[in-house]
């Protein structure tokens, strides 16, 4: 069963990038891509344009940039792990900052895991697949 | 004892004990000797078998040089070279060879030229085999290659031969091999060597060394184990004779030569030594038979045997000898004491020796002699008894009780007045000549002793025949059988008439004396040695209130005082000595009271030993009392004037010292006895003196007390004295002496002097220290103020007296606080204040300082202080107020102004974080994008894209990687410079391997030596070492990618004020000192990016590290000599 990853990223270059090299993970991941938070909050919630969504259809794994309109990522992340339905969700931040306040502050709002994408998409495409290998393959999630 | 025995038994033991070393020492000389002869034989083995190799080796050496010889010959070669008619040819050369070259061969008995292509012999000195094919033949075969030497086992001759043959090489075709000449020798001219023979022939007159022993044999033996020379001792041995012993076996097998004993191919026993000769396979050896070879160490054993068997014969007979003689003379010496212990003193032991038992026997004979003189004495001892007897008029005598015979000595006869002849002495006739008086008396003493065993004395009267009386002492004892009952009585009778008739004079005289002494007025005493009273007459005992009896036999110490027992030991001390002397004594009597005694004492000496002491004593206590008195009185005075400061002194009318007191002799620092007789001229000098004179004779003159002052020179300066002087008279009004007191007033005068010079200097201290005192006698209200008061205060004495007079002074303002402070000070609280006054108009201010003072009764009395003018002081503490305020201000102003650039500061910070935050978001992202898409161009453009086109999208990537690791260096670097240093304990060696593991895991291929100092350990930010280590060791790897050997190292080199110098080594590219400086700023590159890649920024980021850790990074290095980069950090334990 193909799993289904939450891709928050404002740039749709970097998006399309990344489709690419998720297209190399193991099994295969159904990409759902939110291009600011607002959005990304709306399709876990059902609201706003994702209204009527099956919420119960969570993601099994919410990758999270940080710079993102209107909504940045840290808030995102505080709402996912604020609402019992989503509080358990992994949430890896994707992020090109290596800044050390940034990371500290993810890991203090609940963050499992906190990646600096690299400028090598070919080590960009390494990473995803390792992503992928550990989240889906080796980790236990909390909602199966 | 076991007598004889014992001593021949020790003398065996100690013979053994020489014997045992002896015979150690002799084998031990025996092995020895044995060792070396049987080295020496086997060294000379070895040296003739060593000398007959070099002959076989010389021998065969020749033959082969010969040979070479032949087969170069020029006419050989030529025939050979023109070869047609073999037959004439081969007659002519067999002809040549026989004629010239055989006879310089002497010992080769054939020699052949074969032809080279067919192996045919071509020429030969034995004719017979011309034409014969030798071509299978191996000296053949090898002698077509070079010159060859072999063993033929058969030769042609049947016997062992030695071939040597060489090739001839043709003249007309270089290398062409024509023929082959061969030589052959038979074996057994080998044997002409050992023998000599060879050698004679050859021209040596004689050899002496064919055999040196008898049995001795050198032969050869083949690599067959076969003889090929003859045997001396078993006839046609030659390659018939197996020898399979141990030389040859240690040659063949080995190649080793060998030397020993073993047994031979006879199976006898030999010592023999080889030599192996490998080129022709052989063995040489020579061998001579042990049993001839160790005569030598037989014959030695033979003579030590002897030798011990002599020496043992011959102790063994010396001991025997001496134990004979010795025990001989010893069993004499026996025999004699044996004779002399049963009364023979006539033995006399002949004295044959002069060695001990020599001298032992003279002893003896001196022994003999001695006892028997002694024996003669004791008899003549015996005489003199019976004189001795006589003389004394004592006799013994003895009574038999159960013969009742009576034996009596010749004086007991003389004593009694009868003769031996008419007297048959038996008790009852003893009892007889008794006086009837005693008679009773001596039976009863007698019975009762021998009732009651006991020893009898008694004194008896005797009446002699001539009727003469005598009186007789007498003393018996008796004797018990062994049933104990008395049977004999023995004893001894001294006529003692004389004695007693003398005793009786003496008594009567003893009697008048002591009635005289004891009606003497003085005191008699006798001592004894022991100082034990024996004698006194009752005057003594009366003097002390006690009676005779009561002080006989008392210690004479009983009658004395403790002190007085001291001065009488040191009396009877004198007795001792024998001095006779009169002397004072005290006692105590029964009541007490004390006996002043004049005693006059005289030892008692017997035969020059003292027995104790007599004195006569007198009483003269009432004298002495008298006396006391006086001396007391004198004393009691004399005491009150040595007790006296003042100086004491007493002159007769001619001004001579009759009386000085204490004070007067230690003023002059004499003794007072010094000084008595003396004038004032005597002690002082003549002016002072004269001076003091004058003086006196006025007193005398004016006959009343005169009181001068007087300037006196003493040992310890001058003293000044107030000398009062007066005039004594006697009853009479007679002026007899004058007297004066002087009263020392030096102190006084010093003490004048010092005030009026301290009164000076605090006056003068006052002025300077602008300090002035005063003193507030309240109950007056009168202030007593030293001068510097008035002057500091302005005013004149008059003017200012009373307590309002300083108030007044007081400035007006300040006036109420010092009255209230004063007021206080009244109460008994000191006060300390600083107050103004007006001086001549104008301000001034003083410090005043006051104490209350209160009488006994406890009422305030007086009030002490002092005043100080403090203006200059004051003026100056205002001064420097004034300016620190200012001071105080202009910080204020600056702080104010350094706050706000911090702020700014802090605010620039903020903008720098953002930025830099800006820049890692925002421009890495770009560059992601760049890189993704160009792989994505490059794989699905693939086959659009030429390979120019490939290559620059490549160099886009490349460039934007680039950009990417400037941006993360940038990044560190922004993070060095902002982050906190939280400082802990850094494991530098952990960091520094923890890198080299990466680095190596990422390129496995390199090899790099590695040295990292154990322990080191740093106080710093843990991430920022971190990033320390990574960029100095990453650089090192990456400039030494292109080192052969690379090597890096990582240590500490030194310290600099007081922090560890780490360096890190390597010996990579390095760069040029001219650049040094620029190493560590931001994008400064020493190396082309296709070089070495690298952003440029790692030091500069490594410097920052080291600036914000308070230490400092530098380089060392030059192109091509490697780099050592050096950094100063804390060093942590």
């Amino acid at each position: 069963m193909a799993r289904t990853i939450l891709l928050v990223e404002d740039s749709s270059e970097a998006v399309e990038l990344s489709k690419g090299a998720f297209s190399e993970c193991e099994n295969g991941a159904e990409l759902v891509v939110a291009y600011d938070g607002e959005d990304a909050l709306d399709w876990l919630f059902g609201t706003g344009r994702h209204a009527g969504r099956r919420i119960e259809k969570r993601p099994d794994l919410v990758l999270l940039d940080i710079r993102l309109p209107r909504i940045d990522g840290f808030e995102v992340l505080r709402r996912i792990r604020a609402d019992e339905r989503t509080s358990m969700v992994p949430v890896v931040m994707l992020t090109v900052s290596s800044n050390r306040s940034d990371i500290a502050a993810a890991y203090r709002l609940g963050a499992n895991s906190f990646l600096v994408k690299p400028v090598d998409y070919d080590e960009y495409t390494e990473l995803v697949a390792r992503v992928c290998h550990y989240w889906f393959e080796n980790n236990e999630s909390a909602y199966r | 004892m076991e007598k004889g025995f014992s001593l021949t038994y020790k003398v065996l033991i100690a013979f053994l004990l020489i014997l045992i070393p002896m015979f150690a020492a002799i084998f031990a000389v025996f092995s020895h000797a044995r060792d070396e002869l049987e080295k020496e034989v086997f060294a000379s083995l070895q040296r003739y078998t060593d000398e007959r190799e070099g002959f076989v080796l010389l021998y065969l050496e020749m033959s082969r040089a010969r040979i070479q010889d032949f087969a170069t010959d020029d006419y050989i070669v030529r025939s050979l070279d023109q070869l047609k008619e073999r037959m004439i040819t081969g007659r002519l050369l067999s002809d040549y060879i026989r004629t010239y070259k055989l006879p310089l061969l002497r010992s080769m008995y054939r020699l052949s030229i074969i032809t080279g292509a067919d192996g045919r012999v071509l020429a030969s000195t034995m004719p017979w085999l011309q034409g014969r094919d030798l071509s299978k033949e191996e000296f053949f075969i090898r002698g077509l290659k070079s010159v060859y030497i072999a063993e033929v086992t058969r030769g042609l001759s049947g016997m062992p031969e030695v071939s040597v043959s060489a090739p001839i090489y043709s003249r007309v075709e270089k290398g062409k091999v024509i023929g082959v000449i061969t030589g052959f020798v038979e074996l057994s001219k080998f044997a002409e060597f050992f023998t000599g023979e060879y050698l004679r022939d050859i021209g040596a007159l004689t050899w002496t060394s064919k055999y040196y022993w008898e049995t001795m044999e050198i032969y050869l033996v083949n690599r067959d184990r076969l003889m090929i020379t003859e045997s001396r001792f078993i006839p046609g041995a030659v390659l018939r004779q197996r020898v399979d012993t141990v030389p040859v076996r240690s040659c063949l097998e080995k190649l080793r030569e060998f030397t020993g004993i073993y047994k031979d191919y006879r199976g006898v026993e030999v010592a023999g030594a080889s030599m192996c000769i490998p080129v022709m396979g052989w063995t040489l050896i020579s061998e001579v038979d042990s049993e001839e070879l160790l005569h030598g160490v037989r014959e030695l054993q033979l003579y030590t045997g002897i030798l011990t068997g002599v020496i043992i014969l011959f102790t063994g007979a010396l001991v025997f000898y001496f134990m004979r003689i010795i025990v001989l003379d010893l069993r004499r010496l026996v025999g004699g004491a044996r004779a002399i212990s049963i009364g023979n003193y006539d033995i006399f032991i002949p004295v044959r020796r002069k060695d001990e038992i020599g001298v032992l026997s003279a002893a003896f004979n001196d022994m003999a002699q001695s006892i028997k003189t002694r024996t003669a004495e004791l008899e003549k001892e015996r005489e003199g008894l019976a004189n001795a007897q006589r003389v004394a008029h004592l006799g013994s005598w003895e009574w038999d009780m159960k013969k009742d015979i009576v034996y009596w000595s010749e004086e007991t006869y003389r004593i009694f007045g009868v003769a031996r002849q008419e007297f048959g002495a038996t008790l009852e006739k003893y009892l007889n000549l008794i006086h009837p008086d005693d008679m009773d008396m001596v039976r009863d003493r007698v019975s009762a002793a021998l009732y009651q065993g006991k020893t009898y004395q008694l004194e008896h009267r005797i009446i002699r025949k001539d009727g003469s009386e005598r009186i007789l002492f007498c003393e018996g004892a008796v004797s018990f059988d062994a049933e104990g009952k008395p049977d004999t009585m023995s004893g001894i009778v001294q006529d003692i008439t004389e004695r007693r008739i003398a005793e009786r004079a003496l008594e009567e005289s003893e009697m008048r004396y002591r009635t005289l002494i004891e009606s003497l007025q003085e005191g008699i005493m006798v001592i004894d040695e022991n100082n034990t009273v024996t004698y006194l007459n009752p005057r003594m005992a009366e003097m002390l209130g006690l009676t005779v009896l009561e002080m006989m036999d008392r210690p004479i110490f009983d009658f004395m005082d403790a002190e007085e027992i001291e001065r009488a030991k040191a009396r009877i001390a004198r007795r001792r000595r024998g001095i006779k002397e009169l002397t004072d004594a005290e006692f105590i009597k029964k009541n007490g009271a004390r006996l002043y005694a004049a005693l006059a004492a005289s030892p008692i000496m017997e035969g020059g030993e003292y027995k104790g002491a007599i004195a006569g004593i007198i009483d003269v206590t009432e004298r002495r009392k008298a006396e006391d008195a006086l001396k007391e009185s004198e004393e009691r005075l004399r005491a009150i004037l040595d007790g006296m400061d003042n100086s004491v002194f007493m002159n007769d009318m001619e001004g001579r010292m009759i009386f000085i007191n204490k004070a007067f002799s230690s003023g002059l620092g004499k003794a007072q006895e010094e000084l008595h007789g003396k004038t004032v001229f005597d002690i002082m000098p003549a002016e002072v003196a004269e001076r003091l004179h004058r003086g006196d004779l006025r007193v005398i003159e004016a006959d009343a007390p005169v009181q001068t002052e007087e300037e006196i020179p003493l040992p310890d300066g001058i003293h000044y004295g107030l000398l009062t002087r007066f005039v004594l008279k006697d009853k009479f009004g007679k002026k007899y002496a004058f007297c004066g007191i002087v009263t020392d007033i030096t102190a006084l005068k010093r003490a004048e002097e010092a005030l009026r010079k301290s009164e000076s200097s605090l006056k003068e201290a006052q002025r300077i220290a602008n300090i002035g005192n005063w003193e507030w006698d309240i109950p007056n209200n009168y202030v007593h103020r030293s001068d510097e008061v008035y002057r500091i205060y302005g005013k004149s004495k008059e003017e200012f007296t009373t307590y309002e007079d300083l108030i007044d002074a007081i400035h007006p303002e300040d006036r109420e606080f010092v009255r209230r402070s004063i007021d206080d000070a009244l109460k008994g609280k000191p006060y300390s204040l600083d107050a103004r006054i007006i001086r001549d108009g104008e301000e001034r201010y003083v410090h005043i300082q006051g104490e209350l003072v209160r009488d006994e009764a406890g009422n305030p009395a007086r009030m002490v202080g002092i005043v100080q003018d403090i203006t200059e002081r004051k003026r100056a503490e205002e001064e420097v107020l004034k300016l620190s305020r200012e001071l105080e201000k202009r910080v204020e102003e600056r702080t104010a102004e350094l706050k706000k650039a911090m702020e700014g500061l802090a605010a620039a910070n903020r903008e720098i974080e953002t930025f830099t935050y800006s820049v890692a978001h925002d421009l890495r992202s770009p560059l992601r994008l760049i890189d993704g898409f160009s792989i994505l161009l490059l794989k699905k453009q693939k086959d659009k894209l030429d390979a120019d086109g490939q290559d620059q999208l490549n160099r886009i990537r490349g460039a934007a990687r680039r950009m990417g690791q400037l941006i993360d260096d940038l990044l560190n670097l922004s993070y060095v410079m902002r982050s906190e240093v939280s400082y802990g304990r850094v494991n530098l060696s952990g960091l520094a391997w923890g890198m080299i593991t990466d680095l190596q895991k990422a390129a496995p291929e390199r090899k790099v030596r590695i040295k990292i100092e154990e322990g080191m350990a740093v106080r710093g930010d843990e991430g920022l070492m971190r990033m320390v280590v990574e960029n100095l060791l990453g650089n090192a790897w990456k400039f030494t990618s292109k080192t052969e050997e690379a090597a890096i190292e990582v240590g500490i080199s030194g310290e600099e004020y007081g922090r560890t110098v780490f360096c890190v080594r390597d010996n990579g590219v390095g760069f040029d000192m001219r650049y040094a400086e620029r190493l560590f700023q931001p994008f400064q590159r020493l190396h082309p990016a296709e070089e070495f890649p690298g952003t440029g920024i790692g030091l500069a980021t490594v410097q920052r590290i080291m600036q914000r850790h308070g230490g400092r990074i530098w380089a060392e290095s030059g192109p091509g000599m490697g780099a050592a980069f050096y950094f100063t950090l804390e060093k942590e334990q």
